[in-house]
């Protein structure tokens, strides 16, 4: 008996040992939602250098491209908190929560598929040699959506004035 | 009427006991079964088990086939008749919904203690309570990605169901509930048919 229950005892001192053991993340609090699978309003500007804006809709996606003629590897900003699912071919994605998930094209990133991001952490910069634009797609349950409304209040009025007067998501 | 009654009472009986299998002969698995727990201490089983998903997990995960091995050892001078030592190592994928370039598994190994129903019925209830460690992977298929992984403390209880088959071999039927105690609780209920064999 007394075997016995010092075995179950060690066992269940690795057991607790071996609790919160790992690398980097826990992958069921990463996939899971802190805030509710609630769609946030909270994202900031991709970019915090001044910029042009168009605002554009295709049949099969949506996005908004800034641009300025002067960007050639200008710092870019993760416009929200997730994990980086995809990163090739000048193009990142970062996974916020179940519903949603935000691609940003033409920007050179260091970050591996599977590290984290907070807020307005950096991203990575424009390209180098080309006259720099990115593209900012937003996608709710897997589908590409305007992404104004997502943005926080003072992010969205900035891109409100720099499309003057026009309504960005009407293409 | 007297034996008319009588009969009807026979008729009833027979039909119960057919029902229940409590018409054990030398050939039934169950007394088969029940004599090998003594001369046999050691029931090795795997089967399938699928999970259906709770809480915030509901439609996080698309459920998937796992697998699942056990082991039951009877330690009658320790745990008594009733109790058995059981340990169980599982392995379960979690694809995440809408995110094709990466993969969840997760491995659960837990030891605890099973009962059963004793008794003459054919089907026999079994509940069993487990505490173990289950750890959790995320993978990205892309090279050179960012594994993460954590262990975390878990505790299960299994209710179900035994079935004998032949001779040695049972089949159990069980649900067990899963609870994992990492940052976000995660919870599943699942549904594991094992086949039992007694070494």
């Amino acid at each position: 008996m007394k075997t016995f229950l010092t075995k179950f005892l060690a066992l269940a001192l690795t057991t607790t040992a071996l609790s919160g053991c790992g690398t980097y993340r826990d992958p069921l609090a990463m996939m899971a939602d802190p805030s509710k699978n609630a769609i946030p309003q909270d994202m900031s500007l991709p970019v915090n250098q001044s910029f042009s804006f168009t605002g554009y809709v295709k049949n099969t996606h949506e996005a908004f491209t800034f641009y300025s003629s002067g960007w050639y590897g200008v710092q870019v900003v993760a416009p929200i908190s997730g994990t980086i699912v995809e990163n090739g071919n000048y193009s990142v994605t970062i996974r916020h929560n179940q519903n949603l998930s935000v691609k940003v094209v033409g920007v050179l990133s260091q970050f591996r598929p599977g590290e984290y991001l907070g807020n307005g952490n950096i991203l990575g910069t424009t390209l180098p040699n080309v006259a720099g634009s990115i593209e900012f797609y937003v996608y709710v349950n897997g589908s590409a959506v305007c992404p104004l409304t997502f943005f926080s209040t003072t992010a969205r009025q900035q891109i409100l004035n720099v499309a003057l007067g026009t309504n960005p998501c009407s293409g | 009427m007297k034996y008319r009654s009588i009969r009807l009472s026979l008729l009833t009986l027979t039909a119960t006991s057919l029902l229940l299998g409590a018409q054990a002969s030398a050939a039934d698995p169950v007394s088969t079964s029940q004599e090998t727990k003594s001369s046999r201490p050691l029931i090795v089983g795997v089967g399938p088990s699928y999970p259906t998903f709770m809480g915030d997990e509901t439609n996080l995960y698309n459920p998937s086939l796992g697998v699942e091995a056990e082991m039951i050892g009877f330690l009658p001078g320790i745990l008594g008749d009733h109790l058995n030592l059981r340990a169980s190592f599982q392995y379960q994928p979690l694809p995440v919904k809408g995110l094709s370039t990466a993969s969840i598994s997760q491995w659960n190994g837990f030891v605890g203690v099973e009962t059963q129903k004793q008794g003459d019925f054919f089907i026999q209830p079994l509940f069993a309570a487990e505490i173990g460690t289950q750890f959790t992977w995320l993978a990205f298929k892309t090279p050179g990605s960012l594994d993460n992984s954590r262990a975390a403390l878990a505790a299960r209880i299994r209710p179900g169901i035994r079935i004998p088959v032949w001779s040695r071999l049972d089949m159990t039927l069980s649900m067990p509930l899963h609870l994992g105690f990492n940052s976000n609780r995660f919870t599943m209920l699942g549904s594991v048919a094992s086949m039992r064999f007694a070494l």
